[in-house]
Parts: C-alpha cells; structure tokens; sequence
C-alpha cells in the first residue's frame, strides 16, 4: 500500500467533509439530540432504565460514568447511521468527477485505493465522534453531578464508538462499490443492513433482547456495541431484572427512581470483544476489494446491457452499435415545424414532477404499490404508509441538489420556464409529486379526515425537508439519513416524532403542521443559502 | 441587437473576469475569441443569464437583461462549455423534459424533439439511456437542446468540444445557417473554427474587449507584420523569446518558423500573407 496516497487521502477527504453543511447539521442534530437521549433528571424522561428487582423504574444519576457510557451509546447509534451517510459515495464521486479515470491509470491497486478511503473513512468520522464527545461534555456540564472524570466519559467512546465506526467506514466503501447498492436505493437498503447487522442480529446471537438469564460469555459479532454493552449494564447492576433493562427515549407517567450507577467497566475479555469488531471490518473492504470495478467503464456500463434483440430488430442494431457520425447534412433548422412557446411556473413545475417520477426508476413502482396499499384501513395500511414514507426518500433525496450533483444547472437554470426561486420551484413540484401519489390515502377523508390531512402534511413535511436539506447541503445523503432514521423512530411508536400521523392509533394534526412549520423554516434558510447559480 | 454596456464580474476572492466590457452586435455570428481564463465563460454565462454580474448591464432588444433575465430566457439557447445529463434518461426524455421548461407546448413537443434530434443526428439512438453515450454524442444533446426553443439569441460556449473534425464541419455549416436574423455568439479558442463562420470577431484577453472587428478587418491589420523565418533548432529557444510564434515546422534544413512582429527581428526573414490565426496571435500580443 502506497503512504503517502493514503496520508494524501485521508487529509483531504477530512479537510473537505468537515467544511460542509452536512456535517455542521450532523454535529447540531446530535447536539440536540444529546439532551433528547440525557434528558433533565427532572423531567420523567429517561433513555436507560431497568426494573429493580423490586419492581421499581430505576436509572442512574448524572454522574461522569452515567453521562459517559450514555453519550457513548447514543453516538454508536448516531455515527453509525448519520456516519454512513456522510461518507457514503465517495468513490462514486470519484468515478463522477474524473478522478477515477486518472487514478485508475496510476499504479495505485484497488487495495491501496480502497485502503486510503477506508483510512479517510475512519479518520473522518473518528474527527466527528470528537466533537459528539463534546457533546457529553455540555450534558454533564449542564445536568450532572459529582466531579467530571474525563476518563468515564472517554472510555466508553474509545472503546464502544470507535470500533463502531471502523465497521461502518468499511460498510460504507462495499456500499460505494458494490453494484446495486451504491445508487440511492443503497442509502435506504443501508437502514434495514443498520437495523439488522449492526444491533438486532448482535443482541440475537448473544441471549436475545429478550433474555431472562444473564450470558456469561463475551459477544463475538458486535459492531454497534450494543450486545456488549446490554451485557456490561447487567453485570453492573445488581439489582438489575434480567430482560428489563430499556434502552430509549421513554416518558414515564412518574418520576424515575435515581441510584448511584458506576458506569460500565471493560474487562478484558470485553475489550477483546471490541477487538473482535475491527476484524469483521475487514469483510466488507476485502468484499469491497474483489468486487471493485477500479473505474473500469466496461464494467459499469455492463448493467445497462440492452435486451438481446429479435431477428425483426437486427437491422435497427447494426445502427445502433456505433454512433451515428456527424450533424444531419440535409436537414435545416427552417425545417422544424413552427411552434409558440409559453413558459410558466405551472408547465414547469409539472415538468419537475415528472422528472422525479422518470428518475426515480424501478422504484417508482413499488412506490405507487405502496401508496395504493396506504389508503387501505388497518394494519396493511400502516404498512403501505411505512413503505410510502420510506420509499419517498430516494424518489426526493437529490431533488434539490440535482443540478448541483449532475452539473446539469448551466442548461436547466437558462430555461424560461424555471423561475428565480429555484427552491420554490423544486419545492412545490415535490409537493405535487407526494401529493399526487398520496389521493389513495387522501381518499380516505370520507372515513377518517384527521387521518387523511396528517398524512398530506407529513408528505408535504417530506418534501419540504427534502428539497431544504438537498439545496443547503449540495447533496441527498443527509437528508435520507436523517429522514429515514425519523420514520424508524416514528414507526417504533414515538407520537412526537409520527410527522404523517400513520403509526399513532390518533393522529395529531399539530404534531404534523408542527413538522410542516419546521420544514418551512428550513426551506427559508435553504432560500437564503441558495445562490445564484454559477 | 445586443449592447452590452460596463459588464464587470468580480468573482468571491477577487478574481476580475470581466472588466468594464462594452460590445454592441447585431445579428450573425459573433466569435469570441481570447486564451484560456479571458473571460469568455463569464460573459457567456452572464449572456445566458445563468450568472448575475457584479456591475453593469446587457440590453437584448432595448430590454435589460440583468433586471428583466426570463426576457432573455424566452429567446435562448444556451449551450454551456461544461453541462452535466442526467444519465438514466434518455435522449429524447432530457430533451422533451428541457423542452417543457422551455414552456412548448405538449402537442409541439414531440415533433419538435424529434426535428432537432434528427438534426443532430442521434434519431437512431434517441430512445437510448444518455450514460451510454459517447462525449461527442452528449455534445450533440447539448447541441440538440440549445436549438430547441427556436432561439434568436444562441450562446455557445466552446461548443465543438468533443466533435470529430467531419462534426465540427458540420457544426459550423450549421451555425452558419442559424445566423440570419439571429444572433449566435460563438466561443472557442480554435481560431479555424471562428475563421470558417463568424461575420465578427471579439478579441478578449483579462476580462477586457481588445478588439471587435471583422475577419478581414483583422486580417488587414496583420497585413506586413507577418514574417517567416529559418532558424537552426539550437537557436530555436532564442528565436521564441524575441518574436510570438503562430507555428513552427522542423525540416532538414532547420526549423521554419512564422511569427507576428517586425522582419527585422529575426535575420532572413521574408513577409507573408497573415492568416486568422497570425491576426489573432497580433492583436492579443502586440496591439496591448
């Protein structure tokens, strides 16, 4: 492997990523989030919580230990899924701007190429998890107790977060090179490989999630961390009910019993758990290795092989082998039938719309599926709704960033029909493109009219927030990140955050106008952020 | 037609590209011509409304069209240097996409798609996603595009990129065509490109108009100031760093080489008829 490539790699890529507004955002989401998950002592909110053998709801105070192995969790939770998408598609942009083709005639190997993205990879998102680390600082700086003992904060980061993250950087490069997923249909794949690979498959393979008996091994696949640290908590806790413990946002209806809580101790088969965690991340960037193309054209373009032909079709073939050479000798512009153009708004919102059903490709389908399968009453609703919501982030993902990411803005931004507020523009064809799609469901007003309207404003919530994100971070992977993590959250029964009203047994239509609102906030930034097109 | 009037564009940085630019044209082909960073994209973009300039303006027709740009818009067609396609569209799915927001109406749009892809020559391959094509066949898109709306006003910024040298000839014919009673403004560096079809020719050089002339016009003023010359290929380095050379030809008895300037420069040298190219290499080095 070639060094200074590497080192060349890594800083750049880190200098780059972390001058963008997508990382800015990351950094303030988790800010936020941060005292979402370490809510006031006071309040009746509580993230981690076990039944006492005595039955009681019991947490820990805000000591150092508490906050650190809190904050930890919660960054491998974070970094693993906003972190895929701030480093996800960067050998894609490669190949998009160039630099593929001059690389790939360099001596560098794919190991060396792929080895320094995964080391810019880990680097970055190593630089993020400093500042989330920041972040537990404010918690405890803010709600804490006792003295701060920067090792109780740190510990669990080093040891819980970061070989989360070497995981997910290797995940992120298989993703990147790997043909089918490193579309935007990819980017919502990743969620459900997030939810399976990284927490639900680990917690299985060590007792369950829902164990009555504590395991005395150590976990062996573990990326997330969180086996371990389910484990860690219970050996910790004394008192602590096998198969109680609750990990999430939950309100209770009184106030959470508070106990001086140690934090988590690694031993060191513990450590050697996380150890194990770095050599599973060299599956995916071995995977990643045999299966990348090094920007070989033939290669890529090998998917979009057309259709053998038919005898009848021959002849058109042999046209359509090579291109045709040159401009129409015969023909004349003077011979173009004549025409009046009559650019408006209106024409050219309906020709966005359209373009986003065009270029939402093979998910088109299963989208319209899905929105006919929303208006049906009852549980198969809820799961159409849910697969709607979920399929509308790669369908609106890089809308508002598209002229941005396909250089396309010279032609598209000359066009009369395309007005001086690009944001506007995008966004209310967005917003006809969900609406259009969403009158199954809207149907349903006759039955259930509260329903019908959260709904609409949750999809108008979903293009707002869209098209917002795309324009101010020049890109779609934030936005899918994000949003999709919203619908999870959503979807597992949080009211707060059910912005379409699908999952709660009643819809809250201020919940859902509340969304629209911060959408629209975001829209108005994104309309001041957005300059002129150069 | 079209006056431009004080275009300056300053860029965040600093960076002048256009500096108090001032040209008035009338219909036909206009060639811009000036090196690398003259500030040719600039203007262009500017032209084309797709970048606002710092000061000054530009009138179409007695409209401004920095304050009033979709007066513009709804005569143009634009072509940049750099565009990106939207790979899993097909040509003719861009093109009636383009078409919409150029506001053509639904019944036009077809045939009017199909005339102007026929036009470039990518009838056969239109129903074709455009990630499989070549760079001249995105450069005909691109061509395709601009001609779409029936422009009056088309800017074509180094728009023979990426054609093979039979394209480039057809290309023009075709430019030449376009002009009657249109303005088309013509953008490239390759001297024989502008020389075949502009009816005048701005020399820009550091984002200002150095001259705006006629080809022959120009030709008439390198008249007597173009000289070839044998030197040895030791003395070749020497020769270059007294006189511009517009080109040069090693043969057995040395290098021959034709350069703008004075006879007297370089000894044995004998006067010869200017070409564009010899006139252009005169009014960006010498005439400053």
């Amino acid at each position: 492997m070639k060094l200074s490539w590497i080192r060349a790699q890594v800083a750049t890529e880190v200098k780059e990523r972390l001058r963008s507004t997508a990382t800015v955002t990351a950094l303030v989401a988790f800010f936020i989030l941060s005292f979402l998950w370490i809510p006031d002592p006071k309040s009746h909110a509580v993230s981690i919580a076990w039944q006492a053998r005595d039955g009681v709801t019991t947490s820990g105070v805000y000591n150092a230990a508490y906050v650190g192995a809190a904050a930890a969790i919660l960054a491998s939770f974070f970094l693993s899924l906003a972190g895929f998408y701030l480093v996800a598609g960067s050998v894609r942009r490669d190949a998009r701007r160039g630099l593929g083709a001059i690389l790939a005639a360099t001596p560098l190997s794919k190991t060396a190429y792929l080895g320094g993205k995964l080391a810019a990879h880990c680097a970055y998102l190593g630089t993020v998890a400093i500042f989330t680390l920041a972040s537990g600082v404010a918690v405890f700086l803010t709600y804490g107790t006792g003295p701060l003992r920067i090792g109780e904060l740190v510990v669990p980061f080093l040891l819980l977060v970061l070989p989360c993250l070497v995981f997910v950087a290797s995940l992120a490069l298989l993703f990147d090179v790997m043909p089918g997923l490193r579309g935007r249909g990819g980017l919502v794949i990743y969620f459900f490989v997030w939810t399976f690979l990284l927490f639900l498959l680990p917690m299985q393979l060590h007792g369950g999630i829902e164990r009555t008996q504590r395991i005395t091994g150590w976990p062996v696949y573990d990326p997330g961390g969180l086996a371990l640290f389910v484990d860690l908590l219970e050996r910790s806790v004394t008192d602590l009910v096998p198969g109680k413990l609750s990990i999430g946002i939950d309100i209770l209806d009184h106030p959470v019993r508070r106990v001086v809580w140690n934090g988590l101790r690694f031993p060191p088969g513990a450590v050697l758990s996380r150890l194990t965690t770095l050599a599973w991340a060299l599956v995916p960037f071995l995977l990643s290795v045999a299966v990348f193309d090094r920007f070989d054209p033939a290669r890529r373009a090998s998917r979009h092989r057309i259709r053998p032909r038919t005898a009848s079709e021959k002849g058109r073939d042999e046209l359509r082998e090579a291109a045709p050479s040159g401009l129409a000798p015969r023909e004349s512009l003077s011979s173009l039938p004549p025409f009046s153009p009559s650019p408006g708004i209106l024409r050219s919102v309906l020709a966005e719309s359209r373009l986003i059903w065009s270029l939402s490709g093979p998910l088109r389908w299963p989208l319209l599926a899905t929105a006919v399968v929303a208006a049906v009453p009852g549980i198969p609703g809820r799961f159409g709704a849910a697969g709607f919501l979920l399929l509308l982030a790669p369908a609106l993902s890089e809308v508002g960033a598209r002229e941005a990411i396909h250089g396309s803005g010279g032609l598209v931004f000359s066009q009369p029909g395309v007005p001086q507020s690009m944001v506007l523009w995008k966004t209310l064809s967005a917003v006809l493109f969900v609406a259009v799609l969403s009158l199954p469901r809207l149907m349903m007003t006759v039955l259930s009219p509260q329903r019908a309207l959260a709904f609409l404003l949750g999809g108008i919530f979903v293009a707002v927030f869209a098209i917002g994100a795309g324009v101010l971070t020049r890109g779609g992977k934030l936005f899918t990140g994000l949003y999709v993590a919203l619908l999870y959250a959503a979807a597992n029964g949080l009211p707060p955050l059910d912005f379409a009203g699908a999952f709660a047994p009643q819809p809250s239509l201020a919940v859902s106008a509340a969304y629209v609102a911060g959408g629209l906030g975001l829209l108005a930034l994104a309309e001041l952020r957005s300059r002129p097109p150069q | 037609m079209l006056e431009i009037r004080s275009l300056t564009k300053r860029y965040p940085g600093g960076v002048l590209a256009l500096a108090d630019f001032d040209l008035t044209v009338e219909s036909g082909v206009l060639g811009l011509l000036g090196p690398n960073g003259a500030g040719k994209t600039t203007l262009m973009s500017i032209l084309a409304t797709v970048t606002k300039p710092t000061a000054g303006t530009f009138l179409w027709e007695g409209k401004d069209g920095v304050a009033d740009p979709l007066s513009v818009r709804r005569v143009l067609g634009f072509l940049p240097q750099d565009f990106g396609v939207y790979e899993r569209l097909t040509a003719r799915e861009f093109l009636v996409y383009l078409g919409r927001l150029k506001g053509i109406a639904e019944r036009d749009l077809k045939g009017r798609v199909g005339a102007v892809l026929e036009l470039v020559n990518l009838h056969q391959v239109a129903d074709r996603r455009l990630g499989g094509y070549s760079g001249g066949m995105r450069q005909r898109v691109g061509i395709a595009q601009a001609l779409l709306g029936d422009p009056r006003l088309l800017i074509v910024d180094e728009p023979t990129v990426g054609l093979d040298p039979e394209e480039r000839v057809r290309f023009r014919n075709l430019l030449s065509e376009i002009a009657h009673g249109r303005l088309v403004i013509f953008s490239t560096h390759i001297v024989s490109d502008v020389e075949a079809v502009a009816s005048q020719i701005a020399v820009i050089r550091r984002g200002r108009l150095v001259t705006l002339a006629t080809p022959e016009e120009l030709l008439q003023r390198a008249a007597g100031k173009v000289f070839t010359a044998v030197v040895a290929s030791d003395e070749l380095a020497q020769a270059q760093s007294r006189v511009p050379v517009s080109s040069l030809i090693r043969r057995a008895d040395g290098v021959h080489l034709r350069f703008v300037g004075s006879g007297e420069a370089l000894p044995g040298s004998r006067p010869v008829e200017p070409t564009l190219e010899d006139a252009y290499l005169f009014t960006t080095e010498l005439r400053e």
